[in-house]
């Protein structure tokens, strides 16, 4: 893909994500800022690709341990930081 | 990439956006992440699936020892680790992004060679950089608030000198990386040296600026993953890493106009500040012990002051700090001339008065009550103890309400989590524009654990840490309860002048669990 559109994506989104949550009370900032934490994980996605073509097309050991170690990272990431912001939710709503 | 993983992308980028404007109500939050949640699910099995890499069984080990490890995380954490736990995984996922960049970097797993290698090369070095700035920064920020390192801003010789060695390092081996591609040293040598940069950048940054630290640093993850996206072209991952950036950005901005201090004073200036506080602070404390000390004594100064020391101290002071300090001797010698002139026949009656009004008696008339929590009332777990009183208060008709300063506790919203958990419902917890105009017409304010954030110095001691920010308003409350556990400054390391107004404050010092437990019972 054409870098100039991969840096354009980027900046629209900069600016979206800047308007959604100028919305949101400080009530919430926690949450959000956990919630945003297990979004910054989606690197999972990058990081499973790449291990897994680097596995099939044999790039040789390394590419594996860092392939394998960042996935895990990025999946404590994604799971501790959505299992947390759940948790935290829910006691807002505890009363309903 | 073919046009329907490209719509796919689009489509789930857009279901992150919905996820998190639904997280501006309370209502529809929980519902929000488990959208953001769901979008990367699927965009975790979509690339599964397109990039044809099913049979590859160790992503597969890796997914559930990081998902098993997280899970229990997230199950076993308490509300008031709340902000190391999201600083730690901020900066897990800041490694892992800095790992993809290795990995882009190397050319390890690629179908096949790069249409723009340029590109590729620079974006891959770039979210090394990134993601182990994020990733050691967020380890030292984690590792303060958890008290395992020294909370305190730490600099070293030559702090700045270092700091600014390491940055022009790692640019030039993102510069040397981007040229020469495929070369594991140059990558080792990015990660370590970038690495350093985000220890000196972190480490010399203190508790009290701790909450922007950690906003900071989230967006900065964001900022990893999106270049990281950019190195091995993929738009899910730039689109979701660009919202999580934008977010932490304002989040920090919010933050720092809260605390009314620039995002450069923090990061390079927070140390530096606090130093030249320091022994003008300690020349105020000498002097002011010198004048309680009238108060035993009948004189001021008798033959054991030593004066040379107290010149000493005397010279360490600012002009107007010294004008200060005269100030409050004068003071308290005409109160102690007045006091002396009325005589002895007046203690009894000051006596009488307070024995009169107790807090229990004060709380007991009172219609319109504002508690102001703070991060003590969460380090005395004091929060179901707060709820037993503002129970028995609205028992007896009373109307109670929270004020919540926007950096009370250790990270934006922090404090709203703690009382939500000790099911004090949201509707009672107002922002500070929301409810300051009305401690001058409440009964009583109740504070637990908190100083700096109602310390009215804010808005007369110029030159001190908190000067300028904004503060509760609660010094126009008529009666004021404070339950600190000691009346040494807060964090900011500035008096509170509250504590010695000489009607309406009641101070009942010790643990916060304890004194209000015993208040919540003498109330009647």
């Amino acid at each position: 893909m054409h870098p100039l559109i991969l840096v354009a994506v980027f900046v629209v989104c900069t600016v979206v994500g800047y308007f959604i949550i100028s919305n949101v009370p400080s009530l919430l900032h926690t949450p959000l800022m956990s919630g945003m934490n297990a979004l910054s994980g989606v690197t999972i996605v990058g990081a499973i690709a790449s291990t897994g073509i680097a596995y099939l097309s044999d790039d040789g050991l390394w590419a594996q341990v860092f392939g394998v170690l960042a996935i895990i990272l990025a999946a404590i990431n994604v799971f501790g930081g959505f299992g947390i912001t759940h948790r935290m939710l829910r006691m807002f709503n505890k009363k309903k | 990439m073919n046009w329907y993983q490209l719509v796919l992308s689009i489509l789930l980028s857009l279901a992150v956006i919905g996820g998190i404007s639904m997280m501006s109500k309370v209502k529809t939050a929980v519902k929000g992440n488990l959208l953001s949640a769901l979008a990367m699910l699927v965009g975790v099995v979509a690339t599964i699936a397109f990039s044809g890499v099913l049979s590859a069984w160790t992503i597969y080990v890796a997914i559930i020892i990081g998902a098993l490890i997280g899970s229990l995380m997230a199950r076993k954490a308490q509300m008031i680790q709340m902000p190391q736990l999201v600083a730690l995984f901020n900066g897990l996922g800041g490694g892992a992004s800095a790992l993809v960049g290795v990995m882009t970097y190397m050319e390890w797993g690629m179908t096949q060679a790069p249409e723009y290698p340029v590109f590729v090369n620079f974006t891959a070095m770039l979210a090394i950089a990134v993601g182990m700035i994020t990733l050691i920064g967020s380890l030292v920020a984690a590792g303060k608030l958890a008290r395992i390192i020294d909370g305190r801003p730490k600099v070293y010789p030559a702090h700045s000198l270092w700091t600014m060695c390491l940055l022009l390092l790692s640019v030039a081996g993102i510069v040397v990386g981007t040229i020469y591609g495929g070369n594991i040293w140059i990558a080792l040598a990015t990660v370590l040296l970038t690495g350093c940069f985000g220890f000196m950048f972190a480490i010399r940054v203190g508790g009290a600026d701790m909450p922007i630290t950690i906003s900071l640093l989230n967006s900065l993850s964001g900022v990893a993953g999106a270049i990281a996206g950019m190195a091995i072209s993929d738009i899910f991952l730039v689109a979701v890493g660009g919202i999580v950036g934008a977010s932490g950005l304002l989040l920090t901005q919010i933050m720092c106009r809260a605390m009314n201090r620039s995002l450069m004073s923090i990061l390079l200036g927070g140390a530096v500040k606090k130093k030249t506080v320091a022994p003008s602070q300690k020349a105020k404390t000498a002097v002011a012990a010198q004048v309680s000390s009238t108060r035993d004594g009948a004189t001021i100064f008798d033959e054991n002051t030593d004066f040379e020391k107290l010149l000493e101290q005397l010279n360490d002071m600012e002009v107007k700090q010294l004008l200060d300090a005269i100030e409050a001797l004068t003071k308290e010698v005409a109160g102690l001339r007045e006091q002396l002139a009325q005589g002895v026949t007046a203690a009894p009656a000051v006596a009488n008065t307070k024995e009169e009004k107790t807090p229990a008696s004060v709380l007991s008339k009172a219609k319109d009550v504002i508690i102001v929590p703070g991060y003590g009332m969460a380090l005395a777990q004091a929060q179901h103890a707060v709820k037993q009183l503002a129970d028995k208060l609205e028992y007896r008709g009373a109307n109670v309400r929270f004020a919540i300063h926007p950096v009370a506790g250790r990270m934006p919203g922090h404090m709203n989590v703690l009382l939500a958990e000790a099911d004090i419902p949201y509707e009672k917890l107002y922002e500070m524009q929301a409810i300051n105009d009305d401690f001058k017409n409440t009964d009583a304010v109740v504070v637990i654990g908190a100083n700096d954030v109602l310390n009215p110095a804010a808005n007369t001691a110029e030159g001190t840490p908190i000067y300028g920010m904004p503060v509760l308003a609660v010094a126009d409350a008529p009666e004021v309860i404070v339950c600190n556990f000691d009346l040494k400054p807060g964090y900011a390391g500035v008096e509170n002048p509250l504590y010695k107004r000489e009607k309406g404050v009641y101070l009942c010092l010790g643990d916060a669990k304890e004194t209000l437990m015993k208040l919540t019972n003498e109330i009647q």
